[in-house]
Order: structure tokens, then sequence, then C-alpha cells
């Protein structure tokens, strides 16, 4: 019998994308609708994988075939979701990234990059208030839902479901080791959008505006606490024995552009943010490498505020509350 | 015996990449190094290929099995070039970026939606000081790029007229293509911080340097605001005459853009994402493309149109931007 060594090197690498716990035998065999003696016989390269079945395996595991042959194109695969569906927007998306992370955490390897244009999401979710204002943004501006149109924001107005389900999100990504490189201007975003929505009088009064300054306050507060221990934990709390890195860097030559890099076990994925809201990613070996490539040279560029530079640490997160400062005072002429 | 309906139109698709007096069957059977018989059972697919027949096949006639693959599929095939990690070519990626302008300015109908988080990149080739600096700063953010990091900036270093050549032919290029660009008046931030930046940074700019640099910031508002108020694109210190394109302006106050870019090629549309700083990757996904298009007309919607019109938000708006460039430089004087 003739044994096809590509085949079984293929099927290796679909392994290698499978969490731990996941009998891969099982996998294959209900991707391909085949039975698990089927599955193994495929595996081990006995039977050859026919076209259709091929089709399948790359589509299901975003595997790419070109770089599986070293074929040289220029090509890269990405997947992502272009929208959501009807249900629950917050839902989805929150469900969507939970999957995520914990996917990575079953990982003994993971590490997170991150180069922020705005305020990472994730941080707004250990603050329900911000959460909430952020999903409203989201659906209000970058979803334009119609529902929302004459819609007003209230603190008020918390979702306990959204809620508990951010705090989960936050609490999975928080046994993430991070590195995350921001400017100043990381926080213009969400000031942009309270200054735009306190202008055109979507608050629904002057004390949620006030509210929604503190919170940012206070988050950043947190997030100061962090660096300085270098360690993750949740708002309000310490950081637990088996808190994970936080590595944080301050960087005003280079915009961020929400490009995340995730080291999951001995492989790599590269997210990138597109129409504002989504991500797409892709596995492509050469492109995360060079992604990865990347951010150390962001990282050379960067001045390192978490754990070390104290001065530099205390002189960054001033300047976030100042421009904090500065919007909230222009409250008066609500 | 089922056959495989994929393995069929695989060796179609190679079948089309062939000269017509070419025997199909005997080149596959040659490259296979099998029978003619064996290669007819595998193009008629009554005998599934192997990993490495499929290998042989696909560098031979070049053929992409992931896109031959995924075109029915949730994921989308981006194509860029990552140049190469130990010695990169800066002049290379230029000569890319003219070559992507000069693909789309080919097309009779053509257009090009920039979402912008900073100034259009290629703006700055408009003045050759400003075209120099930046130039300087993507060198050193290109992660392949070897350079010794104590070098200051020059406003003509070896190696700029190369590159200023290139650049004035994007900017001509760029200049035939009609365009509507979103950004806002943060979109300035970055080319001041990076004047900021190398001039704190052991002197890289001289004071003197960013003054110079400043200026031309400024000198290079204003004429955008000259393109914004006619509503057409010309090159600097020129007039717009009948053949300009077409410019618009929208000035969106709540969201920053993401530097994405899409293209309209005759009927086709190319969306071009930035990543790794000064890097793009580009679909013609239709599914892709739609949502981007689809996403650009409503920023489109929530924003306001300062090219051609309403000339007072756009007097407002750069008179932000300069007032931001004043206050930076009155910090150096």
């Amino acid at each position: 019998m003739q044994i096809n060594n590509a085949q079984v090197l293929f099927f290796q690498q679909i392994k290698s994308l499978l969490p731990p716990h996941i009998s891969v035998v099982d996998e294959i065999a209900k991707v391909l609708d085949i039975s698990t003696d089927s599955a193994y016989r495929r595996i081990r390269g006995e039977k050859p994988l026919s076209f259709e079945d091929m089709q399948k395996l790359v589509v299901t595991y975003k595997v790419s075939l070109d770089q599986f042959l070293h074929l040289q194109t220029t090509g890269f695969i990405f997947a992502g979701n272009l929208g959501y569906t009807s249900g629950d927007f917050v839902v989805e998306y929150l469900d969507n990234m939970l999957q995520q992370f914990e996917f990575m955490r079953g990982f003994d390897h993971k590490h997170i990059y991150f180069l922020p244009n705005d305020i990472p999401p994730f941080a707004y979710f250990q603050v329900p208030e911000l959460a909430a204002f952020t999903f409203f943004y989201y659906k209000k501006s970058l979803l334009h839902l119609e529902d929302m149109k004459e819609m007003k924001f209230s603190v008020k107005e918390l979702n306990e479901e959204h809620v508990k389900l951010g705090i989960k999100v936050q609490a999975s990504f928080n046994h993430i080791p991070s590195t995350e490189i921001w400017s100043i201007d990381t926080i213009n975003s969400i000031l942009r959008h309270i200054s735009f929505y306190r202008d055109t009088h979507v608050f629904e009064t002057k004390e949620d505006i006030i509210c929604v300054y503190d919170k940012l306050d206070g988050l950043i507060n947190h997030l100061e606490k962090q660096a300085e221990c270098g360690l993750k934990f949740n708002h309000g709390q310490s950081p637990a024995k088996d808190a994970a890195a936080y590595r944080m860097y301050h960087n005003d030559l280079i915009t961020g552009d929400n490009c995340v890099l995730a080291e999951i076990g001995d492989k790599k994925v590269t997210y990138i943010n597109h129409n504002l809201i989504n991500f797409m990613y892709t596995r492509d070996e050469d492109f995360n490498k060079y992604t990865l490539n990347t951010f150390m040279n962001a990282i050379r560029k960067s001045t390192q505020i978490s754990l070390i530079g104290e001065k530099a640490r205390a002189r960054f997160f001033d300047c976030l509350r100042r421009k904090i400062q500065v919007q909230r005072e222009a409250i008066n002429h609500y | 015996m089922e056959s495989s309906t994929t393995q069929l139109r695989f060796f179609q698709h190679i079948k089309s990449l062939l000269p017509p007096n070419t025997s199909f069957v005997d080149a596959i059977a040659d490259l296979l190094n099998i029978s003619n018989d064996s290669a007819y059972r595998r193009i008629r697919a009554d005998k599934p290929i192997s990993f490495e027949e499929l290998q042989k096949l696909c560098v031979h006639y070049k053929v992409s099995l992931d896109q031959f693959l995924n075109l029915q599929s949730d994921a989308f095939i981006f194509t860029g070039k990552l140049g190469n990690e130990v010695n990169f070519v800066f002049e290379n990626w230029l000569q890319e970026v003219l070559r992507q302008y000069s693909i789309i300015s080919s097309f009779e109908k053509k257009h090009i939606y920039f979402l912008l988080k900073d100034l259009p990149f290629n703006v700055h080739f408009e003045i050759p000081e400003l075209a120099a600096f930046k130039c300087f700063v993507w060198m050193r953010c290109f992660s392949g790029y070897q350079v010794d990091k104590g070098i200051k900036f020059s406003f003509d270093y070896p190696g700029f007229e190369e590159h200023n050549a290139i650049g004035q032919k994007i900017v001509n290029v760029y200049n035939t293509i009609p365009t509507t660009e979103i950004w806002n008046t943060e979109g300035i931030n970055t080319t001041i911080q990076q004047i900021e930046y190398y001039h704190e940074a052991g002197g890289l700019v001289s004071r003197d340097q960013a003054l110079i640099l400043f200026d031309k910031v400024e000198l290079l508002v204003n004429h955008i605001e000259k393109e914004a108020e006619a509503g057409l694109k010309f090159k600097i210190g020129e007039q717009p005459n009948q053949a300009s394109p077409a410019y618009r302006l929208f000035n969106n106050e709540l969201i920053l853009g993401d530097n994405s870019l899409l293209a309209e090629l005759g009927d086709m549309k190319v969306a071009f994402l930035n990543h790794s700083f000064m890097h793009f990757v580009g679909t013609r996904d239709k599914t892709f493309t739609t949502a981007i298009f689809t996403n650009l007309n409503n920023l489109m919607q929530k924003s306001t149109l300062i090219s051609a019109s309403d000339e007072r938000d756009r007097k407002k708006f750069f008179n932000h931007l300069r007032d931001a460039i004043h206050k930076r430089k009155a910090l150096l004087t």
C-alpha cells in the first residue's frame, strides 16, 4: 500500500490548529461526513483525499494549500465576518470574541500583541457603563442600525446579559499575557465619540456624560495599575498569583491600526481590523512572521511603561487624564 | 466510480492555460511521469491525484490552489508583497505603489475611495522636502530595512533623487484618478508627531529642519484646501484644467479612518487594507468589496462634504489643521 506522505503532513498541520483536547479523528470524520475508520485511513495517508474532501478541509480550517505545497504566490487567506446576523449583535460579537480567547487559553504558550488605534474594546467590558456606551456607538454609528436612529444613550439602561458576558470576555482575556503599544492619541477615539454625541444631544442627560467621563477616568487609573504591576487583573481587584503578564509601551511615532498578533502554541495568527468594526484573520506563516517583525520594530522605537519607567508611565497616564479633563470642562456648556 | 467534479474543473483550468496546439494528455503524462492512460484517468477524475502530483501541477502551471478552492467559501484571498525582511528595498515598495496606481489609472472608469486616519501618504510627494522626510520615516518603519539608526535627516540624503523621481510619477498618476477622501482634523497628527519625534530623538531632525517641515506641511494643507475648493485634483503650483479629475473631501467628525482604500476599475472593485504601517493587501472578492463600499457610502452619508461646496465648514476644517501646525511650531520657536 502506498503511503501518501504529503497527505499525512497535511493532516498534521490541521491537527496543530485544533485545541489540544479535541480528537482530530472525530473532527475529520465530522467535517468529511465519514466514519472514524475512513477518517483514520485518510489521516494515515492510506486513502487519497478527493478534491472535494480537500476543499471541505481547507475551507473549514482556513488552511493555505499554496503555503503547504510551497507554491510561489503572493496570496494570503483571510477569514472573518463581514456582518452580523439579525439577532443580538452584542451577544454575537462577545460570543465570537470569547470563543477566540478561550481557544487561546487552551494552549500553554499564548501571547497577544496589540497595536491599538483606540482603547482595546475588551478593556471596556470590565466597566459596564463604558461597555454599554461602546456598543451603543457600534450599533448607532458603525452598523447604522435602523432602530438606533432616534435612540439616546443613558447609563441607566444597562443590559444585564451583555454586562455578564462582557465581564466573562474580559476575564478570559486577562488570562492571556499581552503586549500593547499605545500612543497619547489612543484615547482620542472615545473622547471624539463622547464629544460628538454631546454636541448632537445623543446623551439622555448631562449626568450620563459625566458618568462616562468618570468611568473612563477609572479605567485609565486601572490600566495604570496594571502597567505598574506588569500584570493583568480585573477592575477593582488585586492581581492573582497566576496573573498573566501585561507589557505596555508608549509610542507616538506610529499611529496604531488595531492590528493584533496572537501567538498560540507554536502557531501565529494575525487579525486585521477592517470596516472599522470587523476583524479578519490569517494563519499565513510568512504574513505572521512579518507582522511579528513589525511589532518588534515598533517596540524598539517605543518606551516601556509597564513594570519599569515610572516617570514615563506617570507622564503618559497624566496626559490621558488631562485629555479627559479638558473635554469634561466643556460639559458646563451642555 | 464517482468522479470528482472539482478535479475535473481543476484539469479544465490547467487545459485553459496551455497553448491550443499542445496535447493536454501528453503534457500531463510527461509532467507526472505516468502513462497516457493514467493521465486520462486523472483528467477524467476516475483516479484521485495525490498531493505530490498536485504540487507538481501547481508549481509547473503556476496555479494557486487557494484561489481555486476558496472561491466558494467565506474566506477571502488577499494579495500583497511583504518584501524581504533581511534586505528590504525601499525603491521596490515605491515602484509597487506606482504600479498599483497605474493599473487603476489605466481604466476609463475609475475612482478611489480613501478612508483615512492620516494624510494620504502619496500627497507628501507633492513637496520635495516633505517627500524626503516621509521617506526617511517610512524606511525606518519597515521591519526589514537596514539603516544606521544614528544617521541624521537630510533633505537630499543619498538616494533621495531616485525616491523623489518615483514619487513625482506617483503624484502624476494619482492626479489622474477621481478621488473621494474621508478624514477628519486628526488626520494631520501623525505627520506632526513624526517631525517632533525625530527632532526630540537625539536631534535626528534639527530645529531648523523641523521649522521648514512644519512650513511645508502648512503649504500642503493649503494646496489640499485649494483642491477641495475647486473640487478637482491638480499638482501644487498649477491650476486645474478641463481634464482635472474630481476631488471630493468629506469631514467625518465622529470616526477616525483606517487608511483603507477602495478602487473602482471599470466594473470591478478592489479593496486595499493597510497593515504593518505602510504595507497594503488587496482583494477583488466581490462580497468583501461590496461590504467595504456599503460602509463607505454609509460613512459619507454621515459626513460633511467640504469640497466644491460648504465654504464655511471647509474654512473651519482647514483653519483647524493650520492651528494645529502653528501650535506645535510655536513650541520650537
